[in-house]
């Protein structure tokens, strides 16, 4: 039976009509349909529409009625002139310089450590890496505000206990240590990103290399510095580019930790706007001019990113 | 490289017990605070542990303000945040759920173009996809509003399900996409070979044999999806539409009143993500990676 | 049961044009080896015929049917991947089943069909096992049962063997063979390696670059090669091209020595030449040779002695059945089986 063509079957087949394949781009048209509709409506049109909205005069009352006046730059101008805007620009790439940094080193030593396959409590290490990282950011700046709290905060409660100091410390009353405070609480829930990318990155490169560097006499820190380093420099470029751009919209933990105080002395970019944009007086414009600018900041970062990424493999 | 000096192994055992203090201290509070009374909270501010240890805050939550236990008994004002406790836990959920289905979809339609279909114009959208994911959601947020409100769709599930749909599908394809394109040609070309159009043999062979990338691909939206604060707090204000962020961010006033009760709503809150990422920690980690640097 | 023909066919990637215009016809049931070396256009022609290239331009037809639009899955033809390209999660049954299952194939029917393969392959303990579960040759079979449960108007092979070791290649190479012979069916078989192309088919399509350089049956190939590239490709060790001049009725050679020229080809005009000769048409003599060849190297290889050596400063090699008892450095007298000479034009590479 096998090789004689089975007269059921080949009829079978006969019968049943023939069709030219769908051509690939009228099916990758298909395929993509609701994605591109997403893209359009939920991306592209809302950042075209966030820059119209920065050129007209916004309110409650213009939402409402739908009618926006053109303004020129007036809202530019407004946020320009704002020092309040400045003050928050500055907190922002500071928190920005300071908590990457944070992450790069942090995430790096961690991730030696973890990599250290001949010590067993190193699986444990990496089996509970992740975990800052499922702390919803919300909970994330609470769990944190909850530490920091002058009245019955754990951090004043354990440097008590520890005998450090008599009486409660105000830590988020005070500029610089309620800045601090956001920096710590973002950078251990985000960290946590850094050590998976350097571990994996890590893992890539062979044994062999320390070993002939083991011969050549090396000491540890000149197996770091020779050979670990310079091969984690490319994963350690993305990380730093990717983070920038995610700590650029640093919300969550201001929300809950300070609300941008005391006074105005926490406030960053993406409070700024969510502030004048959401909260009397509902300066719509003057937010959606902010946003723009923070916009403008992150592009430059993120085409960096796409730059040294993305462009040395085709799709 | 193969000895392991003691001294050594000391130093490394101290770094990895650093580390995982590092990681799990700062839970500590959460779940002590969720285990006390207000009073109790403030009764002795020096004391690492408390006093007394209670259920009551959990009671409270769980039962959407109607069981007040012995702590609650004399308090008349309850938050937003407790008697809508159970229905933002539903919406988050549902949230979540929808989101993680749709986004999934979406993303495997789209990373299979991009990979399997040799086309100029996909790999456009690749780069569009890349600098998409980098957009502040600070930016959409306002437009977000605009259109959500011109649609019907404010103060609707659908709504936030859409907006973050919107938001994530970009870094569902990144994440996809280096596994899809990883996948071996060959596979896919004999199945349509045995019968299977183009589509089938992704439908039959390529997605089937996808599922631990989708699982991680899921997951990851699952959790963001479940963190997402901005959207729902902007595009759903009423508060039978509120997810578990919102409700916590609605504690932000009333947090010196109901701190412990807080911290309870939290502990349930990162329960299931953090459950998730300890169960699938290993197609998480495959997942993030790949997101990150295209596998 | 099918021919399957190729006219005029073209394909571009771009702007870059790969395959320049090509005919072929394969008769109904026909072996047919598509050979070459990498990059000469074989594996794309055979992912034309099976649809999973578009055409550029001319026409694949089977049984006089032009096939360009037609999709893969409707064509009824058959692919043996390098890969194999099992479905790593399906049974080796479901494997062979899968066609049979989407083309809505009776249970039981698909169910004989594959207990008849397996047995042909001696798969048949093999069928609840997954693919990761096997050997490389047990997959190559697999692979095979795929494509012969269908019972195809056509079976592709696309370097099947080339992911086996040398001798499970050599006994898969016999197995083929034995089951088309069976099967009757035409095949079209894509091989880098001439000596697959050489054992296995009917006839071979010696491509380059885009080009059909020859087509043939095996010993057409190697007795007749129309040009110095076939010539080359076809046998092992390879033939050996002398550099010269052709002299009324010698072989002139660049150092100034002669070799004979065949009956008939001595009448020819004076010009720069190859003088082709493959390794096993050298004899070598105690007397009345006419070239010497310096002895460089000897490699025995039991069946044959593999010399490699010079005459006239040109490297040779040449293969000797008896046992012999040369030395490096050694210079022996050889005649040459003048029937067996083929000469090239030194430009074009054509044949004289």
């Amino acid at each position: 039976m096998l090789g004689q063509s089975d007269p059921a079957v080949s009829n079978g087949k006969k019968a049943k009509r023939r069709w030219a394949e769908l051509a690939p781009s009228w099916l990758a048209l298909g395929m993509n349909f609701p994605t591109l509709i997403c893209f359009v409506l939920i991306l592209a049109y809302p950042i075209f529409f966030a820059g119209y909205l920065s050129f007209h005069d916004v309110g409650v009352r213009e939402l409402r009625s739908g009618e926006y006046s053109f303004s020129g730059f007036a809202n530019y101008i407004t946020l320009f002139s704002d020092p309040v805007f400045w003050k928050s620009l500055k907190n922002t790439v500071l928190f920005v310089i300071i908590s990457v940094s944070l992450e790069v080193v942090i995430g790096l030593a961690v991730a030696l450590v973890i990599n250290e396959h001949r010590i067993k409590l190193s699986k444990l290490t990496k089996f509970l890496i992740l975990v800052p990282w499922a702390v919803p950011p919300i909970v994330n700046g609470f769990l944190w505000a909850f530490i920091f709290n002058t009245q019955f905060g754990y951090l004043n409660r354990l440097l008590y206990q520890m005998g450090f100091i008599e009486e409660q410390v105000i830590w988020l009353g005070n500029p610089s240590t309620a800045f601090m405070a956001i920096v710590i609480a973002y950078v251990w829930r985000t960290v946590p990103f850094n050590i998976l990318l350097y571990h994996a990155a890590l893992q890539g490169i062979p044994d062999q290399l320390y070993e002939a560097a083991e011969l050549d006499r090396a000491t540890a820190w000149e197996k770091f510095r020779y050979i670990t380093l310079p091969l984690l420099r490319p994963i350690i470029a993305v990380t730093l580019i990717l983070r920038t751009t995610f700590a650029f919209m640093i919300f969550d933990e201001i929300f809950a930790i300070t609300q941008g105080g005391p006074g105005n002395d926490t406030w960053v970019a993406a409070w700024y706007t969510y502030k004048t944009s959401f909260n009397p007086p509902f300066d719509i414009g003057v937010g959606a001019a902010s946003a723009y600018v923070l916009a403008l900041i992150v592009g430059v970062v993120a085409i960096a990113y796409v730059r040294y990424v993305y462009t040395k493999v085709e799709y | 490289m193969n000895k392991v000096t003691w001294r050594y192994r000391i130093f490394m055992n101290l770094a990895n017990v650093l580390v995982i203090c590092f990681l799990l201290l700062p839970l500590v509070p959460v779940v002590l605070g969720a285990f006390q009374s207000e009073r109790t909270l403030h009764g002795d501010v020096w004391a690492l542990l408390p006093a007394e240890y209670t259920l009551d805050n959990f009671r409270l939550i769980l039962s959407g303000g109607e069981n007040k236990g012995e702590i609650f008994q004399g308090i008349d004002y309850l938050p937003n945040s407790v008697t809508w406790f159970r229905n933002a836990f539903m919406n988050s959920m549902i949230v979540a759920t929808s989101v993680t289905v749709l986004t999934l979809t979406l993303a495997t339609l789209t990373a299979l173009t991009i990979t399997r279909l040799n086309l100029s114009w996909t790999s456009y959208l690749m780069n569009a996809t890349v600098i998409s994911r980098m957009v502040p959601l600070i930016v959409l947020m306002l437009p977000l509003f605009v259109v959500m409100r011109n649609i019907g769709l404010l103060n609707t599930l659908p709504g936030i399900i859409m907006a973050e749909v919107g938001l994530l599908l970009p870094y569902a394809i990144i994440i996809l996409v280096p596994y899809f394109q990883a996948f071996p040609k060959e596979l896919e070309e004999s199945a349509r070979l045995d019968g299977c159009s183009r589509f089938g043999s992704y439908v039959r062979i390529v997605v089937p044999l996808s599922t631990p990338a989708l699982a991680a691909c899921g997951v990851i939206i699952f959790i963001i999806s479940w963190h997402e604060l901005l959207i729902p707090l902007i595009i759903a204000s009423k508060p039978e539409f509120m997810t578990l962020p919102v409700v916590l961010a609605g504690l932000v006033s009333d947090q010196f009143v109901f701190f412990t009760v807080m911290m309870a709503i939290c502990l349930i809150g990162l329960a299931p993500t953090l459950l998730l990422v300890l169960l699938l920690q290993k197609y998480l980690v495959k997942g993030l990676t790949a997101g990150a640097v295209k596998g | 049961m099918a021919n399957v023909s190729v006219e005029k066919l073209k394909k571009n990637y771009g702007t870059m044009e790969v395959i320049h215009g090509i005919d072929i016809d394969i008769q109904d049931g026909e072996f047919v080896a598509l050979v070459g070396p990498s990059g000469c256009g074989k594996s794309t022609l055979l992912r034309m015929i099976a649809g999973l290239e578009d055409v550029t331009a001319g026409t694949v037809s089977i049984d006089g049917e032009v096939i360009n639009d037609i999709a893969p899955r409707d064509r009824d033809i058959a692919m043996v991947f390098q890969s194999y390209a099992l479905y790593p999660h399906m049974t080796v049954a479901q494997n062979m089943g899968f066609a049979l299952k989407l083309a809505k194939t009776a249970p039981d029917e698909i169910d004989t069909r594959i207990r008849v393969a397996a047995a042909t392959l001696n798969l048949t303990d093999y069928l609840e096992r997954f693919p990761r579960e096997l050997s490389g040759g047990q997959r190559q079979r697999v692979a095979m049962g795929r494509a012969i449960v269908r019972s195809p108007k056509v079976f592709l092979f696309d370097e099947p063997l080339s992911n086996l070791d040398a001798k499970l290649r050599v006994r898969m190479r016999t197995e083929i063979k034995s089951l088309h012979q069976r099967l009757g069916a035409t095949s079209i078989y894509v091989t880098h390696d001439q000596i697959e192309a050489m054992t296995m088919a009917d006839r071979i399509v010696v491509m380059r670059g885009g080009y059909i350089e020859q087509i043939g049956s095996p010993l057409e190939l190697y007795d007749a090669p129309n040009n110095e590239f076939v010539a080359t490709f076809i046998g092992s060790p390879s033939i050996n091209l002398l550099e010269g001049r052709i002299e009324k009725d010698a072989f002139r050679l660049t150092d100034g020595s002669t070799l004979p020229l065949p009956d008939g080809l001595d009448d020819l005009d004076t010009r720069a030449a190859k003088y082709g000769i493959r390794p096993e048409h050298f004899e070598i003599v105690e007397t009345g040779g006419v070239a010497t060849v310096k002895i460089d190297v000897v490699e025995p290889t039991g069946n044959e002695t593999i010399l490699s050596g010079t005459i006239g400063g040109q490297e040779v090699q040449i293969t000797q059945r008896e046992r012999l008892n040369l030395k490096p450095g050694q210079e022996v007298s050889v005649t040459l089986r003048l029937d067996a000479i083929h000469l090239f034009d030194a430009n074009t590479g054509q044949r004289i």
